[in-house]
């Protein structure tokens, strides 16, 4: 259970393992433990049985991702596998094409465990907003495991897969992973295709991986990564993606991003985020202080700019192509706004109000228009600073997880959950999270920054950084799956 | 000062009053949580958005939503008239691919997800009048 993708390939290649076995295990291991962190929606035993079968059965050479029993976060289109976003309103909605980088991860040879929960249409940084019950933290199963992509990071957290794809609009990757005491991505801007992904703020929205380790986010990202004829704001990669290499971090400069380690950030976060600078320094690492004067300004900007997004995107749930019709009404206006109120959670009408609200005439300029301008602002900041640093650093979260409903009554402190990873969104950069330590027993995210588009120098310096806070820690569902063998 | 109140019907004849909003609220700055948004502006960015909100979820939809107005209100202490607006981070352009016809979705597939589907259409109340 403690074996990486990585690991497991080379079992499998070897022929000491045998994907059915695998599988067998993480279908297990959701038997055991999935009533109680419900981090799927919809596991596809069958499939993911036939699909192990079938690899086990080739004889000659292997795919590169053949037999890793994988979940993929249900705002990804599957065909013929139901993709809900954890919405009523696609409560049956069976797509009819597949996802890009699903379609990648598929012809590579991966078993698919199923789709996993998620807060509906990515709004939200608990998996608490979706339509059929929130999924629990693998390490306290009172508290949230983050969002939107919580149930990838709970799956991985748990031992229900051996790594998930999740999408990340505002933190939706990287904070789920800091609570879940695993390894997210969230790659530049353009890196992977989007085609596939129900929109939520589409100059936001990114895919990226969900994985335990480093090493295994890099070979998902070498799949992954690419231009994709079907999503125009796809780019070719400019370089290749290497595994990381054992390397210290020798002439690595690293700034601390001042803004994001002062005020709100929780003692403990910063008791183990502060060690785990001194293991950089320890491992070579030169590190700073870095500003990003005008991050204050980025939640604001945010809110402003991601629900205008969605509240276009999620104009086309409207009862007439696909999902939920109500009010069987001879007014069409009537059949509308009953199918999408019946439709749609609390936070996603909120959210579509807010952007409808912001677009709206007489307060477009004073909203989005200024919000487009402070993003400028965001973009410029983090120019200036990654000309000084290779690399910024910061928590990922301000605080551990916390407990279920303990922010369900008012948004605004929700939002505030994301105050270190959505300015990374604004200026679309590449950002990882990886666990550094323990705060009160649960896992503390460390974020590390990069240039567009240098995905390799990232995950090399994460790996670095990985290998410096030698976290080794796993949920308790792991350890008592460990005591019982394999 | 002239006055935008959204929730009014006549509100498209008052277009360009984004400052007369910006300046009525920087006079109010020293409160400390405004009423942003009314009752009446929910019912009319809810019907804007097609979305029927019930008179009881009135008052919890206008005060969230002004307070995280309230919130988003900061960034009217910058001065941000010479910077430019960013719409997108990737600076790209006219994409274009070659004009040839490659395969899409059947209209079987296109009708497949359909709540209400009659004669290859999708089937929807009249929507015009006659």
């Amino acid at each position: 259970m403690r074996l990486t993708a990585v690991e497991a390939l080379k079992h499998m290649e070897e022929g000491s393992l045998s994907s059915v076995e695998l599988t067998e295990a993480y279908l297990s291991q959701i038997g055991s433990h999935d009533g109680d962190v419900s981090a799927y929606l919809k596991v596809t035993g069958d499939r993911a049985r036939n699909e192990a079968a079938d690899i086990d059965a080739k004889k000659g050479d292997r795919a590169p991702l053949a037999g890793l029993p994988t979940a993929i976060k249900d705002v990804l289109c599957t065909e013929g596998i139901t993709t809900t976003c954890a919405s009523k309103i696609l409560e049956n909605y069976e797509p009819v094409y597949t996802a890009t980088c699903v379609r990648q991860m598929m012809d590579a040879g991966i078993v698919t465990l199923g789709k996993t929960n998620m807060d509906e249409f990515a709004m939200g940084s608990s998996t608490e907003n979706s339509a059929y019950g929130p999924t629990r933290n693998p390490w306290d199963l009172g508290r949230v495991p983050g969002g939107s992509s919580g149930g990838s990071a709970a799956a991985v957290a748990a031992g229900e897969a051996i790594w998930a794809l999740g999408s990340d609009t505002g933190g939706s990757i990287r904070q789920p992973a800091a609570f879940c005491g695993v390894v997210g991505l969230k790659p530049t801007y353009g890196s992977i295709s989007r085609y596939g992904l129900i929109a939520f703020a589409s100059s936001f929205d990114q895919v990226g991986p969900i994985t335990k380790n480093v090493m295994d986010a890099a070979l998902m990202m070498q799949l992954l990564v690419g231009k994709d004829p079907l999503d125009s704001t796809s780019v070719v990669y400019p370089a290749e993606i290497p595994l990381p290499v054992e390397r210290d971090l020798s002439g690595i400069h690293m700034g601390i991003v001042k803004e994001l380690v002062g005020e709100g950030i929780d003692p403990g976060v910063m008791t183990v985020f502060n060690e785990a600078v001194e293991k950089l320094k320890a491992a070579g690492a030169v590190i700073g202080e870095a500003s990003l004067p005008h991050s204050e300004y980025a939640l604001p900007a945010y809110y402003i700019l991601a629900p205008a997004e969605a509240s276009a995107n999620l104009a086309r749930f409207d009862g007439v192509r696909y999902g939920l019709r109500a009010g069987e009404t001879n007014d069409i206006t009537e059949m509308y706004e009953q199918t999408r109120s019946l439709g749609f959670g609390e936070e996603v009408k909120r959210r579509i109000m807010l952007g409808t609200y912001a677009l709206s005439s007489g307060y477009y300029e004073a909203y989005y228009g200024q919000a487009q301008k402070v993003r400028t602002l965001i973009v410029k900041d983090f120019e200036q600073a990654l000309e000084e640093f290779d690399l910024l650093i910061s928590p990922t979260t301000p605080t551990t997880a916390f407990g279920l409903g303990e922010k369900t009554d008012d948004p605004l402190t929700m939002y505030k959950s994301d105050i270190c990873t959505i300015p990374v969104n604004l200026a679309g950069l590449p950002a990882i999270s990886i666990p550094a330590g323990l705060s009160g027993g649960l896992p503390v995210g460390f974020q590390i920054i990069g240039k567009a588009f240098t995905a390799p120098n990232l995950l090399q310096a994460a790996y670095s950084a990985e290998l410096a806070f030698a976290f080794d820690k796993v949920s308790p569902l792991i350890e008592r799956r460990d005591q019982d063998g394999i | 000062m002239k006055k935008c109140r959204i929730g009014e019907k006549k509100h498209d004849s008052c277009d360009r009053i984004s400052s007369c909003r910006i300046s009525e609220r920087k006079e109010n700055k020293h409160e400390e949580l405004k009423e942003l948004v009314s009752h009446d502006d929910v019912k009319y960015v809810a019907r804007l958005a097609r979305l029927k909100v019930e008179d009881a979820d009135l008052d919890r939809y206008s005060r969230q939503l002004s307070s995280i107005l309230n919130h988003i209100d900061k960034i009217s202490e910058l001065d941000l008239a010479e910077v430019e607006p960013t719409s997108h981070v990737l600076k790209l352009s006219n994409i274009f691919r070659e004009d040839v016809s490659r395969p899409g979705v059947s209209r079987e597939s296109a009708l497949a997800n359909g709540p209400s589907v009659e004669n290859g259409a999708f089937r929807v109340p009249a929507i015009l009048e006659g």
